[in-house]
């Protein structure tokens, strides 16, 4: 499963998982892909810089809180990102027909 | 009585900085001076929450309505009461209601776990409680009337109830971390409120302020960010989520128009990094509950221009506030931004060995003035020990030792330096690390603990513990779950690393740098 982010690139669980890893590194947080987020160092602080670098990449609201208390890996909040993409993706294409 | 004495040059600069008294209702409780604005500005708004629009005669209608169900349930004047919420308006009439009938109200915030929630209620002797979730909250506090925020539905309006409060009186309690393992809680009264929020001096509180209300109810800088509009005519705009985003924030403050906020010092450090547009069109952004970063003091300033960004300082025993610093340049010599000057009705004294210190001496800030809390609820001895008398300049003064250490510069400003005990902050919460201390070594399977901090990659302050357990099969999750069973998630250390024994270095004491040298934090 693939989506188009808002600057027209392919987003899929895999790259989702890469960006998340990035982003994570930009504030500070080394963490791996079946890391648990909070063992690696992770605190509400980092999600509030995360969401922010979300909003920011992708538009509003695709990633949120619940995704961090429901997830507990890095591997599982991008997943879930990635469908969040996909489903945005989708009330767009049928907004448009 | 004993007296502070000092060179000239000391008394000087702390005659000139504590020039501080301007009027304001010093015998007026919290409640009628809120009571005085609904008669004058019954249609104003008084709180904003997501779509919700509360004016003052409504806000007013919510919190007579609980005031009787209060008196009712047969809550006396005096008596605690603990409000156990999430932000929302009838949060804001609960606090209302309880100050109404002459209680204390005693925030709580419906995350805290079992064991310190019903801690809290034994120690302040609580026999109601507000809530939203009334049956839940029921459940885990057994033995209290728990009476629902939303009311239990009155015919038409109730008058204000009419019951005796002095300026003395409490009107709330707020827990700081002690280090024996107990809360401690800060008893302040009516007058200390209103000497915060009335002719403020670190921001325009008129009818015209709109503050946004974003910290925890059980944090103090919440005194601040409700009474401060409400005792003025303003609006208290609720932060609509319990998670702050950078671009929610961003929407309610230009939507509604919010004129002052105050963000911790990690919070106000994550804006500024990732999306610092939120505040643009903030006029005064409040930072504390922790040292300001210098970086992110030197980015807003370019961003936002001097004058709109302010450091404020303040424990709870000084109810929030005690010194402010308008930032309107960085000061290359100094590695700390300055806490500025007391606010009004607030004096300031640094003073070692009983002597006021004169600029450039370090000492310890004592703070005195109406702001002062009454005490620690139930703690006489600890409360004579932070809470002295003296005479200083021929004045008698009640003073309260913050233990905060600082020194003056030449005109006065206050800079501060850290601590002269083991009290950190973390994300602007106040944390003893004997606290951490005092419950891992209440573990049964921990032998041993060490409880320190580090700061991360990104500068923020973070808690670290050591534990040497009895036998092999304690492992982090165990001691972190028993953990979150007394501790507000704050104060739970990030990272816990269970160890075989603690290096000592020749004093006798761990030896931080040969641990750290063992093991890297993330």
């Amino acid at each position: 499963m693939s989506h188009v982010s808002r600057d027209g690139a392919e987003i899929d669980a895999a790259a989702a998982e890469a960006w998340l890893i990035n982003a994570s590194r930009e504030i500070g947080l080394s963490i791996a892909g079946d890391e648990d987020f909070f063992d690696a160092g992770g605190n509400s602080l980092s999600i509030v810089r995360l969401i922010a670098k979300a909003d920011a990449r992708f538009g509003g609201d695709v990633l949120t809180p619940d995704e961090f208390v429901e997830s507990t890996t890095v591997r599982e909040i991008a997943a879930r990102l990635a469908r969040k993409l996909g489903s945005a993706k989708e009330q767009a294409a049928e907004h448009e027909t | 009585m004993e007296r502070l004495t000092g060179s000239p040059a000391a008394l000087a600069v702390h005659r000139r900085i504590n020039r501080t008294a301007v009027p304001y209702p010093s015998s007026s409780p919290v409640h009628e001076l809120f009571e005085h604005v609904v008669r004058l500005r019954p249609d104003a708004t008084a709180v904003l929450y997501g779509d919700r629009r509360l004016s003052y005669r409504s806000l007013n209608g919510l919190a007579n309505d609980l005031a009787s169900d209060l008196i009712a349930d047969g809550m006396r004047p005096g008596d605690v009461v603990a409000v156990v919420a999430n932000r929302s308006p009838e949060l804001i009439a609960g606090l209302i209601a309880v100050l109404k009938c002459g209680g204390a109200y005693l925030p709580v915030e419906p995350s805290w776990p079992d064991a310190r929630l019903r801690l809290a209620a034994d120690q302040t002797n609580c026999r109601h409680v507000l809530a939203a979730e009334p049956d839940q909250v029921a459940s885990r506090l057994p033995g209290r009337r728990v009476l629902p925020l939303g009311g239990t539905g009155h015919e038409g309006p109730r008058p204000d109830p009419k019951v005796a409060v002095g300026p003395d009186s409490i009107a709330y309690l707020n827990f700081t971390s002690g280090s024996t393992g107990r809360p401690k809680a800060v008893m302040v009264p009516h007058r200390a409120v209103v000497r915060l929020v009335r002719n403020a001096r670190y921001a325009p509180l008129d009818d015209r302020a709109v503050v946004l209300h974003i910290a925890s109810i059980a944090f103090d800088a919440s005194t601040f960010e409700i009474w401060g509009p409400l005792l003025n005519g303003g609006t208290c705009v609720l932060y609509p989520s319990a998670f702050v985003r950078t671009s929610e924030l961003k929407r309610v403050v230009t939507t509604t128009g919010v004129t002052a906020t105050f963000l911790t010092s990690s919070l106000f450090n994550v804006i500024i990094d990732e999306a610092p547009d939120a505040l643009d069109t903030v006029d005064t952004i409040l930072v504390g509950g922790e040292a300001l970063s210098v970086a992110h003091v030197a980015k807003a300033l370019g961003r936002y221009g001097p004058g709109h960004l302010v450091n404020a300082y303040g424990p709870t025993e000084c109810t929030t506030f005690a010194a402010y610093h308008p930032v309107r340049e960085i000061m290359p010599d100094l590695s700390a931004l300055p806490i500025g000057l007391p606010i009004q009705n607030t004096r300031a004294y640094v003073v070692h060995d009983e002597r006021l210190r004169a600029p450039g001496q370090i000492g310890e800030l004592w703070l005195a003035g109406p702001g002062l809390a009454a005490g620690y609820l139930g703690e006489p001895d600890l409360t004579r020990q932070c809470f002295v008398e003296r005479e200083v300049d021929g004045v008698q003064e009640r003073l309260y030792r913050t233990g905060d250490r600082s020194y003056l510069l030449h005109d006065g400003t206050i800079v501060f330096l850290g601590r002269s005990d083991d009290q950190i902050k973390i994300s602007g919460y106040r944390v003893e690390l004997g606290e951490i201390s005092f419950h891992l070594d209440r573990h049964p399977d921990v032998r041993q603990s060490f409880v320190t901090t580090v700061r991360d990659a990104l500068g923020e302050r973070r808690l670290v513990a050591f534990v040497v357990p009895w036998h092999g099969s304690c492992g982090p999750d165990a001691v972190r779950t028993y953990l979150r069973q007394h501790l507000p998630e704050y104060a739970v250390p990030a990272t816990i690393v269970i160890r075989d024994a603690l290096p000592l270095a020749a004093s006798g004491k761990v030896d931080r740098h040969a641990l750290f040298a063992e093991h890297t934090p993330a």
